[in-house]
């Protein structure tokens, strides 16, 4: 496991793979699950997961595989998990990352077209990152519940809307830092 | 069905047939008791409801009426089922349409079509249309999830058999659910190769997959289902002896494949890697096709006439002590007892043995002194539904008796019986382990030595067990108490208060100290490991130890007891019942008894008395022959040369024999040193019985024609046997055993009928009540000796009621500090391979199992797949990861 440090610098697309696999690393997954000493792992799994996941920005599998070593549930569980869920990835993404929303009320009131017009802007498609690492585009096919604001886009985990195309070309030309949404998730 | 009277029982009608099961059966299970097939794709016997697949949708009546899954709906009183009503009907074709909608018609090219569930149910729920949902169909390509295991995922109906089954029954979890919903698909964790994962290649995944998803690399694409021959067998590796059924092509005689049937066997359709893919050896170009006769240093390919009458001139000088034997632990008892025959009353010689593991002969073992037999005294199956505690010492069984331990782990963790696996190194089991022993290698006997002294001076003994049927037991104290606690953590390196949980875990059958049942016992413990352990220097000691552990808590002669010293081969059992060893007259009698070798020479009718004194066990054969007092020997389906961790010290011993007889299905090594080498053949070409590990007698049955000119074993006897001037006995196996029945005490009135009677008990099964099986029922299973002329079915468990030699006799182990520091004679501990099995000679040449041992890809080369058995493991021939002493022989 260790010898796989050193051969991945990138990993796609330009975007740098945070996880390296490294000592640190290790110790950064284990000092992770001891904050939730005294629960039951599988109470604790999908939360040790997020904090992981806002740590490195996706699940590595080797995090996942000390998961799995150090509260005995199958490797293969762990994966079910994070596959199940459409917010846990297993590849790194970009330093932004957009989703659009194409629930229901969304879709009425225009998310089609957003989507259309990010992936123009930000020259990807669904699913992709850009060359540079930026970006992370992805259709929610879910509900964000917050259908008074259709059609929305989360942009890490802050939701705007409603929004038209310019106003999404201009929040991806210049994404706030601290990003004050409509809505914060 | 019979049922025990306290089970509580419900009485339902299903299509207006009055139907009555246990409480706590599902709707579909109870159908099926009745005979009456319901359209199912998730729904598997032994696994947990799981309600996916939507098709087993009955009408239920109960207060209401309701369309409702039967696979996870249980009886109650009164319950009216209708399983063939126009609205049922409707709702079936809907699940099933709904389950063609993705489903790619392809199966002109699927391996499942003619056996496929889903064709199955299409066909009897008559769907005519194409669903109004239709889509264009998803298209996956095929892809290796490993070597053996190929999956369609555009095929795949999603019922999770594969990952259940995985998870549940073999305790592996290395199929996983992948994704959600639409998008949802199997896979290995983490999308990696399944080597990489626990995935143990045992190929049920496989075999229960309802439709062509999950596809076995080498039958795909080789055959069409229904062109196939089902013939039911015993399998031949290991000492489980896992009934299967071997699947030929009529048209080429060819094995296609292996499977497990649904409630046969103790295996109850597992089997491991070795027994579902294990069989490609039987039809390798380089089996033998012709006798070999060595002709000016060379062996040259001779007719059968010419190589028997070599033979039988050549032997009959050297009768009596200057000859000796070989038989074969995977030959059938039938061959090995015609051996035994022909080498005690024609050869006159008591110089017979078998290889016992590690190349090794049998050794008296201590359980004989302690008990009168070293037999295991309960079966898998018992010790599987009635062990409150299962105590596993210095054997990896994962690899030696896999499906043992897939039935082992289901008891942990469905029933809660408690496991102790005590190992110098991780084994698979220590995983689920209640409590997982690290001892220092070599320290099997202090360790069960320690133990059942811990549990004497604790008091939890069966006192009433002891006085009654137990002898010895002042002096076993006498030597036993040197062992102190803290004496005996300095020995095994394990902490004293490891040494006292596991006494009292083992003592008290995991129930603790206060859980003694009414009549005054804990729950039952069993003992388990494997024989080879015990083949080393001072291996009887580890014997004595867990025969004390085991009578001074009472926990023989019941069920879920017992010392359990499992025979690594499939028929090592049956080859020492047969006598073929060199202190024991067929039926574990002794040879030096006047008694036996007179009964033996009348049964025989033989003209002089039978050889009075012990002959020599494998090594020392071999030191004979070195020395030149032995100066001929037949090697019956052996190989030692290749067993041997010194095979160079082996092949110069045989090569000091004037004559040198091998009878096998290849040139081993062993062979190409013989003057004339008999083709023999496979376990899949030949009629016979197995004896497994636990005692159990099980037919096996020819499903191929032989291949070239070779025969079976004991045809080739008999016709040498004829060639020698004697009267030709037997024209099939059938005599041989009528002979064995009569002779063979502990074999007595079995027959062809009796073995093919065996069924298979359903019990621990979710949806049915979790009751302990009473041993009738354990015994519809098969035969497992002692039988007898009144009771075929034979014993369950041994010793119920006495010893052979009236009470057990508890010998003591004298302590000694420092034993193991001392000499350190304990090197290394021995990998074994899940896939290869003994000298590699059957399983080296079974291209997927090379490939799933080596990592690679697969080879074909016969030389290369041995070399796996042989050369990248030089130890791998112990077949069974145990410390060993690594001694020439």
């Amino acid at each position: 496991m260790d010898n796989n440090a050193t051969k991945r610098q990138f990993y796609i697309g330009g975007i740098e793979d945070p996880w390296t696999g490294s000592q640190q690393d290790r110790d950064r997954v284990l000092s992770i699950l001891r904050g939730f000493e005294g629960y039951d792992p599988l109470e604790a799994l999908i939360p040790a997961l997020h904090e992981l996941q806002k740590e490195y920005g996706y699940i590595p599998e080797e995090a996942a595989n000390i998961i799995s070593q150090e509260w005995q549930i199958p490797a293969t569980d762990l994966f079910g998990v994070v596959t199940f869920y459409a917010d846990f990835r297993t590849e790194p993404r970009g330093r932004n990352m957009l989703w659009i929303c194409e629930g229901a009320a969304c879709y009425f009131m225009g998310g089609p077209q957003l989507g259309q017009a990010a992936q123009e802007k930000l020259k990807i498609e669904y699913g992709e990152t850009t060359l540079d690492g930026e970006w992370t585009l992805r259709r929610a096919d879910f509900c964000y519940g917050a259908c008074h604001l259709a059609p929305l886009v989360d942009l890490n985990h802050t939701v705007f809307g409603p929004l038209s195309k310019d106003e999404l070309g201009r929040l991806i030309d210049n994404p706030p830092k601290e990003p004050e949404g409509s809505h914060k998730l | 069905m019979t049922q025990e009277s306290n089970v509580e029982m419900v009485n339902l009608e299903i299509d207006g047939k009055p139907v009555r099961v246990p409480k706590g059966t599902f709707v579909f299970r109870a159908a099926a008791m009745a005979g009456i097939n319901i359209p199912n794709f998730c729904q598997y016997p032994d696994l947990r409801p799981f309600g996916a697949c939507r098709s087993c949708m009955c009408e239920i009546v109960t207060r209401r009426s309701n369309i409702d899954i039967s696979c996870s709906t249980p009886v109650s009183e009164g319950m009216k089922v209708f399983t063939r009503s126009p609205k049922v009907l409707e709702a079936q074709r809907f699940a099933v349409e709904a389950l063609l909608v993705d489903h790619p018609i392809d199966c002109p090219i699927c391996d499942k079509s003619g056996e496929c569930e889903l064709q199955n149910h299409a066909y009897y729920t008559n769907v005519r249309t194409n669903n109004p949902l239709a889509r264009p169909k998803n298209s996956w390509e095929y892809e290796t999830l490993s070597e053996s295991v190929m999956i369609k995922r555009d095929r795949c109906v999603l019922c999770g058999r594969c990952v259940r089954v995985c998870d549940e029954l073999v305790g592996s979890t290395a199929l996983a659910w992948a994704n959600r919903g639409n998008d949802s698909y199997i896979d290995a964790a983490f999308g990696k190769d399944l080597k990489d994962s626990p995935c143990v290649s045992c190929g049920l995944c496989i075999e229960v997959c309802p439709v062509g998803a999950l596809l076995n690399t080498s039958y795909h694409d080789t055959a069409r289902a229904w062109f196939l021959k089902k013939v039911k067998t015993v399998c031949t590796f290991c000492g489980v002896g896992c009934s299967m059924e071997l699947h030929v092509e009529e048209e080429t005689g060819r094995i296609k494949r292996i499977v497990g049937t649904q409630d046969t066997g103790i295996n109850n359709e597992q089997l491991c890697a070795r027994g579902f893919f294990g069989f490609e050896f039987v039809q390798r170009d380089d089996r033998l096709q012709a006798p070999l006769v060595r002709k000016d240093g060379e062996l040259v390919e001779s007719s059968w006439q010419e190589a028997l009458s070599l033979v039988a001139e050549r032997l009959p000088r050297y009768q009596g002590d200057s000859f000796a034997a070989i038989a074969g632990a995977h030959s059938t008892n039938e061959e090995n007892y015609l051996f035994g025959k022909f080498v005690r009353g024609v050869m006159r010689s008591n110089h017979i043995d078998f290889d016992a593991g590690m190349g090794r002969g049998v050794r008296p073992a201590g359980l004989r002194d302690v008990f009168g037999s070293d037999a295991p005294m309960n079966g898998f199956v018992d010790v599987y539904e009635n062990a409150g505690c299962v105590l596993l010492i210095g054997s990896n069984l994962s690899a030696t008796h896999p499906v043992f331990t897939y039935k082992l782990q289901t008891a942990v963790r469905r029933r809660g019986s408690k496991l102790i696996v005590a190992s110098p190194q991780a084994v698979p089991l220590s995983q689920i382990a209640t409590l997982d022993i690290r001892y220092r290698e070599g320290a099997e006997a202090d360790l069960l030595n320690g133990l059942a002294a811990l549990i004497a001076r604790r008091e939890l003994v069966a006192h009433d067990f002891l006085a009654q049927r137990v002898d010895g037991l002042h002096e076993w104290w006498q030597a036993a108490q040197g062992y102190t606690a803290h004496g005996t953590s300095a020995n095994t390196g394990v902490p004293v208060e490891v040494l006292e949980q596991a006494a009292e875990i083992y003592a008290t059958g995991g129930s603790g100290v206060d859980g003694r049942g009414a009549d005054g016992l804990f729950p039952p413990s069993a003992i388990f490991y494997s024989s080879a352990l015990t083949l080393r220097d001072g291996g009887e000691n580890i014997d004595y130890g867990a025969a004390a552990l085991a009578l001074l808590t009472g926990n023989v002669g019941r069920p879920g007891a017992g010392v359990n010293s499992l025979k690594t081969a499939n028929n090592s059992q049956g080859a020492l019942d047969m006598g073929c060893v060199p202190f024991l007259l067929p039926g574990e009698r002794p040879v030096e008894d006047p008694e036996s070798r007179r009964a033996l020479q009348q049964a025989w009718s033989l003209p002089d008395p039978l050889p009075a004194r012990p002959g020599l066990g494998l090594e020392g054969m071999l030191d004979a022959a070195r020395s030149g007092r032995v100066r001929a020997m037949y090697i019956m389906g052996s190989n030692p040369v290749e067993a041997s961790s010194n095979p160079q010290r082996v092949a110069d011993a045989l090569g000091h024999l004037d004559f040198l007889v091998v009878q096998d299905m290849f040139l081993t090594q062993t062979g190409r040193q013989a003057d004339v080498v008999l083709p023999a053949c496979s376990w899949a070409e030949k009629d016979g019985t197995f004896t497994s590990a636990e005692r159990r007698i099980q037919r096996v049955n020819k499903a191929l024609t032989n291949y070239g000119q070779s025969i079976p074993d004991w045809t080739i006897l008999v016709h040498l046997l004829e060639r020698m001037g004697f009267e030709r006995l037997y024209t099939h196996s059938d005599q041989i055993l009528a002979e064995i029945a009569a002779v063979v005490p502990s074999y007595a009135g079995i027959n062809r009928r009796v073995l093919e009677r065996a069924g298979n008990v359903m019990t621990m099964r979710p949806g049915r009540v979790y009751r302990n099986p009473s041993l009738d029922e354990i015994k519809r299973l098969g035969v497992q000796w002692p039988t007898t002329d009144a009771d075929p079915h034979g014993t369950p468990v041994l010793y119920a009621d006495s010893f052979p030699n009236g009470k057990a006799r508890l010998v003591g182990v004298p302590f000694q500090a420092g034993r193991l520091l001392a000499d350190g004679v304990y090197r290394g501990t021995i990998r074994i391979s899940l896939y290869h099995q003994g000298t590699g000679t059957m399983t080296g040449r079974c291209p997927t199992l090379v490939s799933l041992d080596e990592g690679g890809a697969a080879d074909s080369s016969p030389e290369r797949g041995r070399g796996v058995g042989m050369l990248r493991s030089p130890n791998l021939q112990q077949s069974g990861y145990s410390t060993g002493q690594l001694t020439d022989i």
